[in-house]
């Protein structure tokens, strides 16, 4: 009897270190020499980095990755967003704004010491070129041809001027690796050979990433020798790490968990503000991109009077004190104030702030009368995305407001891809969703344009069906503007049309959260400067470790986890022998 | 008239059944995943400049433009030859992901799942063999409540005490990822490194699951304990617990190792809250994830391999219980 039982012990805990011993091959070890405890910072991901090939990654956390493993041929200045040499010391470009001459920098290297020269450039773009489905394709859509005359030297023709030419964030790649390569395919082993200031050393997808510097390089000479970039599946956790030290930045975090931390002297914070809005989208007559109608939007919609009268329903301070707890800020134009050079705002007599009664009376004027029982006879399907707590409450305040004006709204909440749908088939009349910004306003603009409308049967990059002339002409002028600051102007310009027409109602900036150990890292630098967010490759360039013998990794010590397996061993002995003895007592009788 | 039929025969009737089940399972699934809203090309490059260009070369690129019966029969053609596409999101074989995620979904829910039964089967035992005593009552209050418990609360109530510490406790164990950020080396450390990591997430598993075999356990063991059969060991003397051991448990574990058994299909789908909780690099997340966008292929193979899982564990436990219980065997032969 005590024999057999102890087989039967024997064969599950063999079974328990088989299934430990798969577990343990799974996951990717270290590539390179790891340095441990306190020389890595360790970097909360949010979310799942979906390809390391530069030409397909699209999430945010590849892009973060591309920013420190490869070198674009410009890059932005951190305290304004202003394009500044990267790869190309300098520039020029013809008078007819069509042929670009790049000079590219010397003594450049890639990791595995080959040099990078203008070939690999014009390798790289026209690779996006031939490959419509690349990641970077719309960047490159105005592109005739790229050489490389000679190793310094690159030359960029185009169909028309194209000011985006220096906001065009392609990561470079190396010629002599990619040319055998599938661009759209599996990316090039877990160490890639790159040209940037940190170079990967590990990929465990769904785990970790790490990456460690390379020093002496053109762009900054990197301080912390390690970037660890950890996934967490939940902020919770994340947040939780930070706390305990096992992380050192984390972002994205919920007003609760900022909240808490605030309290924590170790720990420094920031908002991140002007980085994306959240608008209320109208159906203002959906159509397909030749005017065919499409879907069910509530006509009433089409008359810009009550979309205005929508606008002053709304009370855009409340929204950012009730529903994003102050951190944020209330909308006004198009894009943020803080979004220079292009931003614009209407000024103090022509802001539709909060005004009911002007609501009503624009109602009233529109033919929209209030009957006995002071309903104005407009009944409006709003949708709201279940992916973020804000677009529900501030859908409910919506809701509260239209109610006192005479409209009914009935909110729906639905995922984000199910409100994809809907807009693509026009079936809707309001919806809450919001955009994040790039350091060129040409593609936030560009969804406001009649073009982006649908082909028939096709899908287009629309956000709510608005077709403008006035608009689309200021919108084609500025994509063609070379000077900087004449399209500037041509932007703000396109931006105070689109609030003439009451394209959509920009309820507010919300605030991104953010987080780091303060005692154990420094000189996280903001972008833009006073107002932009800390996680990102800039700052991280610019980060340098606190004391280095000072401080150590927090989070669970092994001590603590040595004294947690003893006890369990000394408990499960005990339990085992006293088992065994009434065993032997049992049989003795 | 089974124990009369050829060999060959018996083979074939067994192999034409898992055809039929796979060839469900193929059309279920793929009819299934297109009926979820949303575009997948919509969705992967939403928030980005694209031109409608692009859009179209994508939905090409991903075979998105041929009609639904097209896109059918290559997707049964390549998974007969044993090829479960490429991931819209990853771009990466889903043969591949699978295959990454697999070890450790079977590492955590595995090792959950055995404990469960064990726990669950020992406290069972122990309350049905007193049905309405103190112990009962207890235990059983204890492992209803669990059970009862939400798993995502639960999960999340451990990670704040035992992850970050709760008053002077000092933070004790890793509440993300199977491995730490610089896993120690050697292979001793290695298994350490995992175990600790395995700790909580474990835990919240055993501690929502054992009840069901708890219940299980006590009430068929609570059925066998006046058995007649048992009146010889106990006029032999012997004591209570040597009776319940060796005569009444093994009669009243039959009902517990099936559901077991029935359960054990379901641990290669994971837990998608537990993965999602700790951040465990797991196979029920993967899928999870890949219905936001929808990323049909990856949701076409983890579905596969998940009904896949359950149709050998069921098969399984038929087998099994004809050898633990000849009785059914009996039966099916007469």
């Amino acid at each position: 009897m005590l024999r057999t039982s102890r087989q039967r012990c024997g064969l599950v805990a063999a079974a328990i270190a088989a299934l430990a011993g798969t577990g343990t091959g799974a996951a990717a070890a270290p590539a390179g020499p790891t340095v441990t405890g306190h020389s890595a910072m360790v970097i909360a991901l949010p979310q799942q980095l979906d390809s390391l090939n530069p030409f397909v990654g699209i999430s945010a956390p590849a892009v973060q990755l591309f920013g420190l493993m490869y070198d674009r041929l410009t890059e932005y200045r951190t305290t304004d967003n202003e394009p500044v040499p990267g790869l190309a010391e300098s520039w020029r470009h013809t008078a007819d704004g069509l042929t670009w001459t790049f000079r590219i920098r010397d003594g450049v290297r890639w990791s595995d010491g080959r040099p990078l020269t203008a070939a690999d450039v014009a390798f790289t773009y026209t690779t996006v070129m031939r490959n419509p489905g690349a990641v970077n394709a719309a960047a490159v859509k105005t592109f005739a041809s790229v050489t490389a005359p000679d190793a310094r030297t690159l030359v960029i023709t185009t169909s028309v001027p194209t000011p985006t030419m220096l906001n065009l964030d392609i990561p470079i790649v190396p010629e002599h690796v990619w040319r055998t390569l599938d661009p759209l395919g599996d990316p090039p082993g877990a160490s890639p050979v790159s040209s940037g200031p940190y170079r990967l050393v590990e990929a465990a997808p769904a785990q970790q990433y790490r990456l460690v510097r390379r020093p002496g390089h053109w762009r900054a000479e990197p301080q912390v020798p390690e970037l660890v970039f950890r996934y967490f599946s939940n902020t919770d956790a994340a947040a939780q790490a930070l706390r305990t030290g096992e992380v050192d930045v984390a972002t994205n975090l919920t007003p609760a968990q900022f909240t808490a931390m605030s309290q924590d002297p170790d720990i420094g914070t920031n908002v991140a503000r002007g980085s994306r809005f959240t608008h209320l989208g109208f159906n203002p007559g959906a159509a397909s991109a030749d005017g065919r109608p499409i879907g069910d939007g509530n006509p009433a919609l089409r008359k810009p009077a009550v979309r205005a009268a929508i606008e002053h329903a709304i009370d855009r301070r409340v929204l950012v004190e009730r529903v994003l707890g102050g951190r944020g800020d209330p909308g006004a134009g198009y894009f943020p104030p803080t979004y220079r050079p292009w931003s614009w705002e209407p000024g103090p007599g022509r802001r539709r702030d909060y005004d009911p009664a002007a609501a009503d009376r624009l109602l009233d004027e529109a033919g929209y009368r209030r009957g006995p029982d002071g309903d104005r006879g407009l009944r409006f399907r709003l949708y709201a995305p279940v992916e973020r707590a804000h677009y529900q409450q501030s859908g409910q305040f919506i809701v509260e407001w239209l109610r006192a004006v005479g409209i009914t709204a009935d909110l729906t909440a639905m995922a984000d891809t199910q409100l994809g749908d809907r807009i693509d088939a026009g079936r809707y009349d309001l919806f809450l969703s919001g955009w994040l910004l790039d350091p060129d306003p040409d593609f936030l603009l560009s969804v406001h344009t009649c073009g982006a409308r649908p082909a028939a049967g096709g899908s287009g990059t629309s956000d709510a069906y608005v077709c403008d002339a006035a608009f689309d002409d200021l919108y084609r002028r500025q994509s063609r503007e070379i000077d900087r600051a004449r399209r500037a102007e041509l932007v703000r310009r396109a931006q105070e049309r689109l609030y003439e027409i009451t394209a959509q109602v920009t309820l507010y900036y919300p605030g991104v959260l953010e987080a780091y150990r303060r005692d154990r890292f420094t000189g996280l630098t903001q972008r833009p400067a006073g107002v932009g967010s800390i996680a990102g490759p800039w700052s991280y360039l610019a980060a340098r470790p606190v004391a280095p013998a000072a401080a150590d990794r927090g989070g669970p010590n092994p001590a603590a986890i040595a004294g947690i397996t003893v006890l369990a061993v000394a408990l499960a002995g005990a339990v085992f022998a006293g088992v065994r003895h009434r065993r032997l007592r049992d049989r003795r009788e | 008239m089974i124990r009369g039929r050829p060999v060959l025969a018996r083979l074939l009737g067994l192999a034409a059944g898992l055809a039929g089940r796979l060839l469900f399972v193929l059309v279920l699934g793929f009819v299934m995943f297109r009926l979820l809203p949303g575009d997948p090309v919509r969705s992967l490059t939403r928030g980005r400049p694209v031109t409608p260009e692009q859009l179209a070369a994508l939905r090409r690129e991903l075979g998105l433009d041929r009609p639904v019966t097209a896109q059918f029969l290559s997707y049964l053609g390549d998974v007969l030859h044993g090829d479960l596409g490429t991931s819209f999101a990853y771009r990466r074989p889903v043969a591949d992901l699978i295959g990454e995620r697999l070890g450790p979904t079977l590492l955590l829910v595995g090792t959950a799942a055995a404990l469960s039964v064990l726990l669950g089967a020992y406290t069972g035992m122990l309350a049905g063999w007193r049905p309405g005593g103190l112990l009962d009552r207890a235990s059983t209050g204890v492992a209803l409540t669990l059970w009862a418990t939400p798993t995502f609360w639960l999960g999340l109530l451990l990670l704040f005490v035992a992850g970050a510490g709760a008053g002077p406790l000092p933070p004790l164990l890793p509440i993300s990822g199977m491995r730490s950020v610089s896993p120690p080396p050697g292979a001793l450390a290695t298994v350490a490194d995992v175990g600790a990591h395995l700790i909580l997430p474990c835990l919240t598993l055993i501690a929502v699951q054992y009840g069901q075999y708890h219940l299980v356990m006590r009430s068929s063991l609570a059925a066998e304990r006046n058995s007649a059969y048992l009146l010889p060991a106990r006029a032999k003397g012997l004591r209570e617990s040597v009776v319940r051991r060796r005569h009444a448990v093994p009669n009243a574990l039959l009902p517990t190792m099936t559901l077991a058994l029935i359960n054990a299909g379901f641990v290669v789908s994971g837990s998608v809250v537990v993965e999602a909780v700790y951040s465990w690099p797991g196979l029920g997340y993967l899928a999870y994830e890949a219905l936001q966008v929808p990323d049909l292929p990856v949701l076409h193979g983890t579905f596969l391999v998940f009904a896949l899982a359950v149709i050998a564990a069921n098969s399984a436990a038929d087998l099994l219980h004809a050898v633990v219980d000849p009785r059914t065997a009996l039966r099916a032969g007469r």
